[in-house]
């Protein structure tokens, strides 16, 4: 089966799992997947360690991965909620993260993955078109169209509120 | 004011679950590389099978439509795409401050066609027997291009060559026509191109370069039909090259809204657009204007106002020119609009002449203006390479930075180095040559022609400022020179 390189790996790894579990939950909503698409792509990036750590951008390719691993189980996850007639209601999150979070979970799911990206996972706005394969252009599109709609959604909450993105 | 990313960050400083040990990320890793190696040995099972059966059948069992590939191209393309961040240049050369026209130019001896000077420098390159290569030269054509140039240019490689040996014999041909066909060529062993050529544009663009078997070097270069023949060998990179090293260049200076003034005309000028269209959109940027003009048009005010309404106020960051330098004076006759932050040209403006004017007629809306070019225009008094090789009159011609005559020289010196390489030369053997030997002097990074992977190495250029100095306005470099790269 080969040597697994692990040259670099675990730095990198541990720099990036709580970014991209934070991020994978906050486009699926769901603990248990986000922590599975997470490991799946950390699994898959070892496996071709020595090409990905070769990659201008490993953690575009990763969280790549990572959605297409979300997109696959999540849709799996959904028709066993249908079968069980009731729905569970998504992970909470933690108060600390702030009222803004519970805001960008009612984004539509292609707006909120490209914010998720963007601010949560800090990739550009190439990398957040490479991991969704769209073009960027498309993704400047989708934030400006999810910052006008946060803006809504947070003057509809409270109308002192303005969103910022740092 | 909610801000996301400190949200964001406050959310990862607490996990949500703890990291599992990288161990196993190792044993998932190895699982999944079994998967993936059993499932291939199966698809390997089924096409060994699948080969099987058609070579029982007689079937060819390499045939492409036996096998599939297994991994989507395309797919592998996007999970690997690099991002398509700003180039950085390569290291810097040697610093040097100043080029300008410090000696007196060759060209003032040099006549136009029709004049009896001409006539007789015509004759006078009736070559005997003995090797031969030919120059196409821009006679009077429609082109916008301005002919001195180019007969400057055809006497400097005709000077080269016959100065490397004796025995070459470098004829100018007034210009590919009708009159003159390929197969009356047949006795030659190789072409420099000239710039502008539209006849030789089209005997490679109809694959009459190609059936002919007779290389051609040199040449403007700004077409990528001149790039992608194998049967020529350009020493100066195509437009399209030159607009992207210059959005690149713009896009690290933090610009982001991208102007282009374009030939419109000429196909270099159009595949400068496509260029430049693909490339900002690539990277993110905005496109604010491409504006093409006519180079036979005397005045552009019209255009210059649409420019202005879209560009007014810093509205502009980067303005890219390609244009010849007669389209550029009555350009920058109208006044334009200047970007926030910089207007760089493709090299055809990096001329004394074309200093001088803007010097005298436009000073204040040539201020600041940069040009692009692929070689090192730094041979002069104190600066670097005039030792290394390069032949006497080669060094006084390159005084004067006008990148037809550089061009003109490099490619009569890559001819050169080819003919020298062989007791016998034909076409066939130049060729070979140029293609297994890359070319390098002081004049210019290497040039190498053994692929068309390896071409694309050949698309370096330096950015020049028009300042003034001690002899009038002229070519400058802020100190250090890098080489910045085609970034595609």
């Amino acid at each position: 089966m080969g040597v697994i390189a692990t040259d670099g790996f675990e730095d990198w790894y541990r720099r990036e799992h709580p970014r991209l579990v934070t991020s994978m939950l906050l486009v699926a909503g769901n603990l248990h997947l986000a922590q599975e698409a997470a490991d799946e792509a950390f699994a898959r990036a070892l496996a071709r360690w020595d090409r990905v750590s070769g990659m201008a951008s490993p953690n575009g390719w990763t969280y790549r991965v990572a959605l297409n691993v979300l997109r696959r189980r999540g849709r799996r996850a959904a028709r066993e909620r249908e079968l069980l007639a009731r729905g569970r209601p998504p992970e909470q999150v933690p108060a600390p993260a702030g009222e803004a979070w519970d805001v960008v979970r009612r984004l539509p799911p292609r707006q909120r993955t490209a914010v998720v990206l963007r601010y949560v996972a800090d990739l550009t706005e190439e990398q957040v078109g490479a991991a969704m394969g769209v073009s960027r252009s498309t993704i400047s599109s989708a934030l400006a169209d999810a910052r006008r709609t946060l803006g809504r959604l947070l003057a509809e909450e409270d109308g002192k509120l303005e969103v910022g993105c740092g | 004011m909610v801000d996301l990313r400190s949200s964001a960050a406050r959310l990862i400083e607490n996990p949500l679950v703890p990291i599992p040990p990288v161990e196993g990320v190792v044993a998932r890793a190895r699982r999944y590389r079994a998967a993936r190696l059993r499932k291939q040995m199966g698809v390997c099972f089924v096409l060994v099978a699948l080969a099987l059966t058609a070579a029982a059948r007689g079937h060819d069992a390499l045939a492409p439509d036996a096998v599939r590939v297994v991994d989507d191209p395309k797919a592998r393309e996007e999970r690997n795409r690099v991002d398509a961040e700003p180039v950085a240049p390569e290291e810097p050369g040697t610093a040097y401050s100043w080029i300008g026209p410090v000696l007196p130019r060759v060209s003032d001896q040099l006549a136009r066609p029709g004049d009896d000077s001409w006539s007789k420098l015509v004759s006078a390159a009736y070559c005997p027997e003995q090797v031969q290569v030919v120059r196409i030269l821009l006679n009077q054509s429609p082109s916008s291009l301005d002919v001195k140039p180019a007969i400057r240019a055809a006497d400097v490689a005709k000077r080269v060559l016959e100065e490397a040996d004796k025995n070459v014999c470098a004829d100018i041909v007034p210009v590919l026509t009708k009159d003159r066909t390929l197969d009356d060529l047949s006795a030659y062993t190789a072409v420099v191109g000239m710039p502008g050529d539209d006849a030789l544009e089209e005997a490679i663009r109809d694959g009459s370069i190609a059936r002919a078997g007779i290389p051609v070097i040199g040449g403007d270069g700004l077409t990528l039909t001149q790039h992608r023949s194998p049967w020529v060998f350009p020493v100066s990179p195509s437009a399209a090259a030159f607009v992207r090293i210059a959005v690149n260049h713009g896009w690290t200076m933090d610009g982001r809204s991208f102007a282009l003034v374009y030939d419109g005309k000429h196909a270099w000028g159009r595949e400068a657009k496509a260029a430049f269209d693909a490339y900002v959109d690539r990277i993110g940027g905005h496109r604010a204007l491409t504006l093409p003009l006519d180079p036979d048009t005397l005045s552009y005010h019209s255009e210059a106002d649409h420019f202005a309404n879209i560009c007014k106020d810093s509205l502009c960051d980067v303005v890219v020119l390609a244009v010849d330098q007669e389209t550029a004076r009555r350009w920058f006759l109208q006044n334009p609009v200047p970007p926030r932050i910089e207007t760089s040209a493709l090299p055809m403006l990096m001329g004394s002449q074309f200093a001088h004017d803007c010097s005298v007629l436009m000073e204040t809306t040539c201020a600041g203006l940069k040009v692009w070019n692929p070689f090192n225009a730094s041979l002069g008094p104190a600066m670097p390479g005039r030792d290394d090789g390069v032949s006497e009159y080669g060094k006084t011609v390159l005084y004067d930075p006008d990148p037809f005559t550089q061009a003109a020289y490099i490619a009569a010196d890559v001819l050169v180095r080819a003919l020298k390489s062989y007791s016998h030369v034909d076409p066939e053997t130049v060729a070979t040559f140029l293609r297994r030997v890359p070319y390098s002097s002081a004049l210019v990074p290497m040039r190498t022609w053994a692929s068309p992977a390896a071409r694309e190495d050949n698309d370096v250029a330096r950015l020049y400022h028009l300042r003034p100095g001690e002899h009038g306005y002229g070519w400058s470099t802020p100190g250090s020179v890098a080489w910045w790269r085609d970034p595609e």
